[in-house]
């Protein structure tokens, strides 16, 4: 019998969803062996599992054990972090902007943690200098730092586009332009006062890279992304009543300011992280709660789980792109997803035109 | 007066706000399974009452308190369990379904549900609604009356999951018939009735005096603000307050059977 609660196309939603999680897992999965497999020196996905399992005791795996620990893994682990709190920033930004087009880097949250990120590279050693502390700054300063930028450029977006409850999209996208400008004109200046080394960390920033992943790196990024990632599914409920207006979401009972705060502190703090360890890397969190909603839809207690696996999958898999493409070079990482997210932004928004005004 | 405790008193309500004054000195109470219709023009505060009275304003001088309990220090849960309103239009930047968005109804205090009843409780309100033959299509693509269904049907999903943890409900209404054909205009106020027969108490802003006239056992005027009358629709609809009120000479007229006053349009 046709279930007429649910419609014939999502016959049984629990078994699609099982379905949905297993497949996006099982990417995750597939697209890890490939990243740790694919190189200058290639290892097929059996001798992977031969590294993990026995380590370095096997010395004829010792070359293998070397490139797969110490390089690839590492690199591969903050790729799936990363792009997992980027996706799920960008789902936890739209369902709080009520608009699918927010994303960190579009509206100037990225920016705004790359600009303190920034300030941390040249002017760190100085101030440490200057209060006469002994160097060097711990690595943790980054992140935190970056957290800071990120936390600054989210409420100050929030205020500025958000008028009695409802948050106008073209003052957003425009105070995100607005927003990016400044944060680049300030990292410009920054770029008078560095020296080479400091110049090329900048660069590197700006476009993003997982070039210089160390297992240091994924220690710090882990304990800010992975609680944000474990906390972000309890927003799911409220999430999906302030899709109707926040007004409506209290009359059904959310603590609506105290939700508010929460999303916009979880999203500095993954955003923070992520561009602390890869830097400003943009579109993940447009394209990937966009290609979801188009799968399980809207609803948040599916979709921001879902969009951490897929966002991991995706950033990992760009940067197997970016490994590839300019071999033996590496392209920065935010020019792949760049090239693959702006074409989706471009058709999210003509779309939008044609069924809604913005 | 009345043999049960009022259901929400609201008593000396005043809003201001950028120097304006949008409601003052508002007084009343809200008894299980009455009808209140308020009326008035363009601008008399009827939407910002409505927000008062729900707590989702708070007022700058009066109270509004639900059983006995001021509403600044009932958290939001126990809110949600204790009114729920109808909004004037919803629209929505997602593209959920009929579906889901009338389960969001149950999303807030409908934790404690098992399954089975959510669904029975879904299943009842979207009938009721009249919307089942909807239920798997997108919320966006339907009509402003299917939406304000939709709408109706999350609400009555609230109530449900409401009566389950507190007894006593207030329903608020802005403008539910806006948009709807004649049909269903009288199906949510049928289904507002039953609502009554529970004990829920409900207030309702409506433009349609006729409809107020037919359904409510009070209409409240507001005007400028204030309320200016209050009483039984025959009692409230008389040419002379109706030329002050609105502003127009439209007659007063009585239907045969039970007197019930009518209004009919005029050309100037």
């Amino acid at each position: 019998m046709a279930d007429p609660v649910h419609g014939d196309r999502l016959a049984d939603p629990r078994r699609r969803d099982v379905a949905v999680f297993a497949g996006l897992a099982i990417l995750v999965l597939a697209v890890s062996l490939l990243s740790v497999g694919v190189g200058a020196i290639p290892i097929a996905p059996a001798r992977i599992l031969d590294v993990m399992m026995r380590g370095g005791a096997d010395p004829g795996l010792a070359r293998d054990s070397l490139v797969i620990l110490n390089i690839r893994l590492p690199r591969t682990l903050l790729g799936l972090m990363v792009g997992a709190g980027l996706a799920v920033s960008g789902a936890l930004m739209q369902g709080l902007f009520r608009n699918p087009l927010a994303d960190p880097a579009l509206v100037g949250v990225s920016a705004g943690a790359g600009l303190a990120a920034a300030c941390i590279i040249v002017l760190g050693d100085r101030l440490l200098v200057a209060f006469g502390l002994p160097g060097p700054l711990p690595y943790a300063v980054l992140p935190a730092a970056a957290f800071c930028g990120g936390l600054t450029a989210t409420l100050g977006l929030y205020l500025v586009a958000t008028r009695s409850g409802r948050t106008s999209v073209a003052t957003m996208l425009l105070a995100g332009i607005a927003l990016g400008a400044l944060s680049g004109a300030m990292t410009g200046l920054l770029v008078y006062a560095s020296d080479d080394r400091q110049l090329r960390d900048l660069t590197f920033w700006s476009l993003g890279s997982l070039g210089g992943s160390t297992w240091t790196k994924v220690a710090a990024t882990a304990p800010a992304i992975l609680p944000v990632l474990i906390a972000v599914p309890f927003l799911g409920r409220g999430l999906n009543a302030l899709v109707l207006g926040e007004a409506e979401a209290f009359h059904l009972g959310i603590p609506v300011e105290r939700l508010k705060r929460a999303a916009i502190l979880l999203v500095a703090i993954a955003v923070g992280a992520g561009v602390a360890a890869a830097g400003v890397i943009g579109f993940v969190g447009l394209v990937v709660p966009h290609t979801l909603r188009l799968m399980i839809g809207p609803e948040h207690r599916r979709l921001l789980p879902a969009s951490a696996l897929l966002g991991g999958t995706l950033l990992v898999l760009a940067d197997v792109a970016a490994r590839l493409v300019v071999a033996p070079a590496e392209l920065p990482i935010g020019i792949v997803t760049a090239l693959v997210g702006a074409p989706v932004f471009l058709w999210l928004l003509l779309a939008r035109t044609r069924t809604l005004d913005v | 007066m009345s043999e049960a405790a009022p259901l929400l008193t609201a008593s000396g309500l005043a809003f201001a706000t950028g120097g304006r004054t949008l409601v003052e000195g508002v007084s009343l109470d809200v008894e299980p399974g009455s009808l209140q219709v308020i009326i008035g023009p363009n601008g008399a505060g009827k939407s910002t009452l409505l927000r008062l009275l729900c707590g989702e304003l708070a007022p700058t001088a009066g109270t509004v308190a639900y059983g006995g309990t001021p509403v600044p220090t009932i958290p939001p849960w126990r809110l949600a369990a204790l009114r729920a309103v109808l909004p004037q239009t919803t629209r929505l930047a997602f593209p959920f379904s009929v579906s889901d968005v009338a389960r969001i109804g149950l999303d807030g205090i409908g934790r404690g549900l098992t399954r089975r009843d959510r669904e029975a409780i879904l299943a009842d309100a979207l009938g009721r609604a009249d919307i089942l033959h909807l239920a798997g299509r997108a919320y966006q693509s339907l009509s402003g009356g299917e939406q304000a269904r939709v709408q109706f049907a999350r609400v009555l999903c609230q109530l449900a999951a409401g009566r389950t943890i507190a007894t006593g409900q207030v329903l608020f209404l802005d403008e539910p018939t806006a948009s709807l054909d004649l049909r269903h205009q009288s199906a949510i106020l049928e289904a507002v009735d039953g609502l009554r027969g529970r004990g829920v108490g409900v207030v309702a802003i409506l433009h349609d005096l006729n409809l107020a006239a037919a359904y409510a056992d009070t209409l409240l005027v507001l005007s400028e603000g204030r309320l200016v009358a209050r009483g039984t629709p025959s009692a409230i609809l008389r040419d002379d307050l109706i030329a002050e009120v609105f502003q127009v000479n439209w007659p007063v007229g009585r239907v045969p059977e039970g007197g019930r006053p009518f209004i009919l349009p005029r050309r100037l």
